[in-house]
């Protein structure tokens, strides 16, 4: 039986993993090697790999860490951050990444989906989707797909909208991410790792409403992220996902991979143990 | 000394980093002379099976390595470098493949899985971490049954030789994930991805 994928997301900054790793045992918590290793002898099914290096200078270092890492870790890499064309695609490829992830240059420029599907196969490209709900005057309200619609004559159930934002969150577009979805895996997008800004940082749950709907639209993977908090969390997110990815949470040992592991199996959740 | 052959399609570091690490000699190469004086040859890829076959026969290495397999060379295919072995693909289209080994490579068809067995037909790629069976009695995989592995394809190989070994995958329906026939073996999985389960595969070809 396939089974459902735990991904650690680690941030890179000119070189060096960042944003605190703070394991027990880790020689150099900045080492990407090092960090790789150990969610690797975790058990971790995937790393992504986040280049947040904010000066293009520094750009090419991101092709040490993987090359560096490929070397030495031997689980599926994927790489996103700054990827803007089919020759950057190919770097990190080259280095020894499986898959690139991009995201706002997918939004401006949709066709580079298709050029790097075509060119390195639908397996290789991931569409990363930031995805916030719209304001409707009760912006924070987790349960406003709940709250009757006084605009819906017939008493409906308000359907809450997602909008697409792009340039690590700052900038909103007008793509409705359903939508958006759709369209990423008809030009070929082989995954699709899903951020929600709503829930981002909150540790108070994966976004079940929105993962869900995007889960109803697609039939290619999809990876949940932003929100997880406790091991419960992952077990209701993987009931409509492939894959759970989660960050500060596996850095600091909040939750441990192999615990989590363990969770989901009596709940019945298949993971690779 | 392996030779690993470099047909222009894919990753072939992910492979040679694999045997670094095991401390096992290999080489990348597309030059006919170096694949016939290596002791065993591997096949990576991933891609397109037409536009792998083309590049086989541009670079004129599709004979060699029929002659070179046929002459009892231990040789390893991984996922495309699997599919390539067999009679033919119906990725876009139907295509020739090398005709080593008998079989066809066709797309998953989930029209015949019953609907009482998943909600939702599985997706396509078959992505992610998933187990393999029927390992007994094979050279690579016999200490292995139920382990995990890693998957990525869209297409796997259906075959009706008895004679050929097959470790089988479930996913919506049972298939053909690795094959052991003589000196042929060959994974629609990636070994080089798949922790140490795959390095114990590699390390168990190099020491055939």
């Amino acid at each position: 039986m396939l089974t459902k994928r735990i991904i650690p997301c680690l941030d890179v900054k000119d070189g060096r993993v960042v944003k605190g790793i703070n394991f027990v045992n880790l020689i150099d918590a900045g080492d990407p090697v090092e960090c790789a290793k150990a969610y690797s002898d975790l058990n971790a099914d995937e790393l992504v790999f986040l280049d947040i290096t904010a000066s293009s200078d520094n750009r090419d270092t991101i092709v040490d860490v993987i090359k560096n890492v490929a070397k030495n870790v031997f689980i599926p890499l994927t790489v996103g951050g700054g990827i803007r064309t089919t020759d950057d695609m190919r770097k990190i490829l080259m280095a020894g990444a499986d898959k690139i992830s991009i995201n706002s240059s997918a939004v401006k420029n949709p066709d580079l989906i298709n050029e790097g599907a075509a060119i390195f196969g639908n397996q290789c490209v991931v569409v990363a989707i930031d995805a916030r709900r719209e304001d409707r005057g009760s912006y924070n309200s987790p349960v406003q797909s709940e709250l009757y619609n006084p605009d819906n004559r017939r008493g409906e159930l308000c359907e809450p909208k997602f909008n697409v934002y792009i340039n690590g969150g700052r900038v909103r577009t007008d793509l409705d991410a359903i939508e958006w979805a759709k369209e990423v895996e008809r030009r070929g997008a082989g995954e699709i790792l899903l951020t929600s800004m709503d829930k981002d940082g909150t540790k108070s749950g994966f976004d079940i409403e929105l993962t869900k709907k995007v889960q109803e639209a697609v039939n290619i993977p999809i990876i949940a992220s932003g929100g997880a908090g406790k091991m419960s969390d992952f077990k209701d997110i993987l009931q409509y996902s492939d894959a759970a990815l989660a960050a500060s949470l596996f850095h600091f040992n909040e939750i441990g991979i192999n615990d989590l592991k363990e969770y989901l199996l009596n709940e019945g959740i298949p993971v690779r143990k | 000394m392996i030779a690993i052959i470099d047909y222009k399609a894919g990753n072939l570091f992910s492979v040679k980093n694999a045997f670094d690490k095991l401390g096992v000699d290999t080489v990348i190469t597309s030059d006919v002379d170096v694949i016939k004086k290596a002791d065993k040859l591997l096949l990576p890829g991933v891609g397109a099976f037409e536009n792998a076959m083309n590049h086989l026969r541009e670079l004129k290495l599709d004979h060699v390595i029929v002659d070179e397999v046929k002459s009892g060379k231990p040789f390893l295919g991984i996922c495309l470098g699997m599919q390539l072995l067999f009679n033919s693909s119906e990725e876009y289209g139907y295509h020739e493949g090398l005709n080593i080994l008998e079989g066809k490579i066709i797309h998953f068809d989930f029209n015949n899985v019953g609907a009482t067995h998943c909600e939702h037909a599985p997706k396509i790629p078959h992505m992610g971490w998933n187990s393999i069976t029927n390992c007994a009695g094979s050279k690579l995989f016999s200490d292995l049954e139920n382990q995990f592995v890693y998957f990525v394809h869209s297409y796997h190989l259906v075959t009706d030789n008895k004679e050929y070994k097959q470790i089988i995958t479930n996913y919506g329906y049972d298939f053909c994930s690795a094959i052991e026939y003589k000196n042929i073996f060959a994974t629609q999985f990636h070994p080089e991805k798949s922790g140490e389960v795959g390095l114990s595969i590699l390390r168990t070809f190099a020491n055939i």
